[in-house]
């Protein structure tokens, strides 16, 4: 019952009811339920640190995670959750320290948040993610899993397929370039093999059901299937994909809908990505 | 030209001053006063305190100049590193782009590009290669800076140089022997590279956004400073290479 929980959550099975647009009906043990697998049968060492708790989409990931991994929620200001919450403000201090003490793996919600000038969110994006990176590594965390924003990308044209592998362009003057800078902090713990870091590009986030009638954006990924793709992002034994790099891989995270801004191969091949929500 | 001078009352903005104040008006700016021996000298400048982690500050000081040389810095304080070092970085081309400023020159340790990766491995270490600060404090920072100016150049017209240093001496510290890191360069050489920086037609630079080594001819051949020579015409008149000469035979010899 938990599994079958824990697929729906993650867009693998079929929630039924009404507004479940495209839902594909489940299909045999995927990547995400043989990482969760891993998770009861291996290491108890393996809590999950959730950042950024004071957003939506936050507290969805750190929700439905939590149907698999011991999660603790974290933010700079109080929320409301069933989860277990520490609130921090990710300075350079003990309390960071102390947050992620016991801690496996974090899910860093690198996104600019919205409403703050662009020098507050790079102020404190990119402070944040190097407190939490430094603590993370002292403490022996294993792995950060760092959601971006495919805005990253959004400098190059779109007569182009752009791929993992390109340079990000970031525009100026805008939130991506907090959400850009984030990453590059996280690049340098991944190559000094402090950490191993995931990025995880996302879209627009949506859920299906609110968005059906309206004309389709490119840019659109539902909620669940980016769980799906951080769950998948967690438990993979590793993360490297296509060349051994060992401690760092990029991954875009959209539908896989005809007209996808971007593509979801290598998420696909290398993570076992497999959105369920399309248009 | 009007040129804003951005945390100049540390360790490099003096020398600056004292190379560049004969041909360009000055706005000679810092949150920590001049020295005293600055302010007598070059009084006909304007000087101003000015807090580059304030933007609106920042914005104010670039108006009416030209081109603006950011020398300001922090090396270990947890926030102000990336206040001063990362988002001073951001005000500057903001204000750069608000005033029409074309011309940037900006700062940071070598290792703002060159770090653990590359330093202590490699050698012939130019100034273009892709950044690898690592993860300390001080040259994550910077770089996360250089980045800001990097994607500002490259969206607007501004042209930025990077003039990155490492040890800097005065010229009667460059003994016989003394040693030291094979990154080192006068006070007054370094210096001079602003004013090279400063007179460049700025479609004689080969891009929006170029890096220099700022460097003396150090013999080890870690670093190379050809790009800076041959672009900015930046020809050191000081021997740094004396730093690991030997002494003469004679000289050796005496007990």
């Amino acid at each position: 019952m938990k599994r079958r929980r824990f697929l729906q959550r993650a867009g693998l099975a079929v929630a039924g009811g009404a507004g479940a647009v495209a839902a594909r009906p489940a299909g045999p043990l995927v990547a995400a339920e043989q990482a969760a697998s891993r998770v009861r049968d291996g290491d108890q060492r393996r809590r999950v640190l959730v950042t950024a708790a004071d957003t939506p989409l936050a507290r969805a990931l750190g929700d439905g995670l939590a149907e698999a991994w011991p999660v603790q929620l974290t933010s700079p200001a109080d929320v409301q959750t069933r989860l277990p919450f520490a609130r921090c403000e990710l300075a350079a201090d003990d309390r960071t320290g102390e947050l992620v003490k016991g801690v496996d793996s974090i899910v860093h919600l690198a996104l600019a948040p919205a409403g703050i000038a662009l020098a507050e969110q790079i102020d404190s994006g990119v402070r944040g993610t190097y407190n939490l990176f430094t603590a993370a590594a002292a403490a022996g965390v294993r792995r950060a899993v760092l959601v971006s924003s495919l805005e990253v990308m959004s400098g190059y044209g779109e007569v182009f397929q752009v791929a993992e592998d390109w340079q990000p362009r970031p525009p100026a003057d805008a939130p991506a370039v907090a959400e850009y800078l984030a990453e590059r902090v996280g690049r340098e713990f991944a190559r000094q093999r402090k950490l191993e870091v995931v990025v995880l590009r996302i879209g627009k986030v949506v859920r299906a059901e609110s968005v059906a009638g309206q004309p389709f954006d490119p840019w659109w990924v539902d909620q669940r299937d980016v769980l799906q793709a951080v769950s998948l992002a967690l438990g993979a034994k590793q993360i490297s994909y296509p060349r051994g790099t060992e401690n760092w891989a990029v991954f875009h995270i959209l539908s896989d809908s005809p007209g996808a801004r971007f593509s979801v191969n290598k998420a696909q091949a290398g993570l076992g990505y497999r959105p369920h929500y399309r248009w | 030209m009007n040129v804003l001078l951005l945390g100049a009352n540390g360790y490099m903005g003096p020398h600056v001053v004292q190379a560049i104040a004969a041909e360009h008006r000055l706005r000679i700016t810092d949150i920590h006063p001049p020295p005293d021996e600055i302010k007598r000298k070059y009084g006909d400048h304007e000087f101003r305190d000015v807090d580059v982690t304030d933007q609106d500050q920042v914005i104010r000081a670039a108006e009416g100049m030209d081109a603006i040389v950011n020398m300001a810095v922090v090396r270990r304080d947890p926030v102000l590193a990336f206040r001063v070092n990362t988002l001073g970085c951001y005000h500057v081309m903001r204000a750069a782009v608000q005033h029409g400023i074309r011309r940037v020159i900006n700062t940071g340790p070598h290792f703002t590009v060159a770090g653990p990766t590359y330093e202590g491995v490699d050698f012939a270490i130019p100034p273009d290669i892709p950044p690898h600060p690592g993860t300390g404090l001080y040259p994550l920072s910077k770089s996360l800076g250089h980045e800001i100016c990097r994607i500002w150049a490259e969206a607007h017209d501004i042209y930025v140089q990077e003039y990155l240093f490492y040890s800097l001496q005065e010229t009667g510290q460059l003994t016989l022997g003394a040693g030291g890191v094979p990154f080192v360069v006068s006070w007054r050489d370094a210096a001079e590279a602003f004013r090279l920086g400063l007179a460049i037609e700025l479609e004689n630079l080969p891009s929006r956004f170029e890096v220099f080594f700022i460097l003396g001819d150090a013999p080890q051949g870690q670093f190379r400073n050809d790009k800076a020579k041959r672009i900015l015409g930046f020809r050191p008149r000081d021997d740094v290479d004396l730093l690991w000469r030997r002494a003469a035979k004679d000289e050796r010899r005496k007990p």
